[in-house]
């Protein structure tokens, strides 16, 4: 790894190298091993990280137990999705029942609907599904 | 902590069953963090701790829909918690300046913590410019501590995608603090 190519590793991704994109780091490594141009540019790195890093937010225990038992609380009252909620959301119990009944209804009334014919004898239904066929691809009908 | 019944994955499966005793344990695990990121992303303690809320009351509903093939669980609920920051439309507020103010008369590194506030004051205001994923790739990166890897997954990235992002948030925020620190 060359100087400029270190210097720019440096500016995206911070003074720490073990924190680079691993096949980066051996050869950062290796390049501040034997370059105290680098090792200066990394100290510069390092106070900037500091910068960024700030302080972390002071969470205090009695926070944290307010919040733990809002939350159970909150939880408890609280339906989870199951795989029907999935399906449906958060339809009303009742709602989602007519739901399924209407569908299951319409599907049977459907298939009935859609049916062959039970007067027509097999062998004619099979006779004329064979001339559609026919004429779809050959464009005159036999 | 995989494998064992006290595992995150083991709680989450029980919770996914509706076992609120698992679920509380979840929580206490994990919701000191939570807040803390919540705080960093926000920049206010009490939309931290709304976030915070709902953010485990999400895993409580969606338990059901998470799959720990795809994600480790801490990794789910950083998503949780920085998609509800980005749609609450907040940026980091800054420590106020007035702030300053309160420290007594005579301290003896009184001008020092002057200094300090007043830098980190410019590092928020900083921060607060970034458009919201460069701000959340900062924010987890340097101040959460998590890896490249773990951030990206976070954010939804792949790696190098993420690398990019974090790239451009430091240099917004060199070019940045480098301004604020020019003479007026």
């Amino acid at each position: 790894m060359i100087e400029s190519q270190f210097l720019r590793h440096l500016a995206d991704f911070g003074a720490d190298p073990t924190r680079w994109p691993p096949e980066l780091r051996a050869e950062a490594e290796r390049a501040l091993a034997v370059s105290p141009r680098l090792r200066a540019a990394r100290r510069e790195a390092e106070a900037f990280d500091r910068l960024l890093s700030g302080a972390a937010p002071q969470i205090d225990e009695a926070r944290v137990a307010r919040l733990l038992s809002r939350v159970a609380q909150t939880a408890r009252a609280t339906p989870q999705d199951t795989l029907m909620v999935l399906l449906l959301g958060r339809t009303p119990r009742w709602t989602a029942a007519a739901l399924c009944v209407a569908l299951v209804t319409l599907g049977w009334l459907a298939g009935n609907q859609l049916a062959a014919p039970a007067s027509l004898p097999r062998g004619q239904a099979v006779a004329l599904l064979s001339d559609d066929v026919t004429t779809l691809f050959d464009g005159d009908s036999r | 902590m995989t494998g064992t019944e006290d595992s995150d994955d083991a709680l989450m499966a029980r919770v996914a069953g509706g076992d609120a005793d698992a679920f509380d344990r979840l929580a206490a695990r994990h919701m000191r963090r939570a807040v803390a990121l919540a705080q960093r992303l926000t920049g206010n303690p009490s939309d931290a701790d709304d976030i915070a809320q709902e953010a485990f009351l999400r895993v409580w509903r969606h338990a059901a829909r998470w799959d720990g093939a795809r994600a480790a669980f801490g990794t789910w609920l950083y998503r949780i918690i920085v998609n509800l920051a980005i749609d609450r439309g907040r940026r980091p507020g800054w420590s106020p300046l007035d702030d300053a103010e309160a420290i007594p008369d005579g301290a003896p590194d009184a001008l020092d913590r002057i200094a300090e506030r007043q830098t980190a004051a410019q590092v928020n205001r900083a921060l607060d410019a970034l458009p919201d994923r460069q701000r959340a790739a900062v924010v987890l990166f340097h101040q959460d501590g998590l890896s490249q890897r773990q951030a990206a997954d976070v954010l939804g990235l792949g790696e190098s995608a993420f690398a990019s992002l974090l790239a451009r948030a430091r240099a917004a925020l060199k070019t940045a603090l480098s301004a604020g620190r020019e003479p007026s």
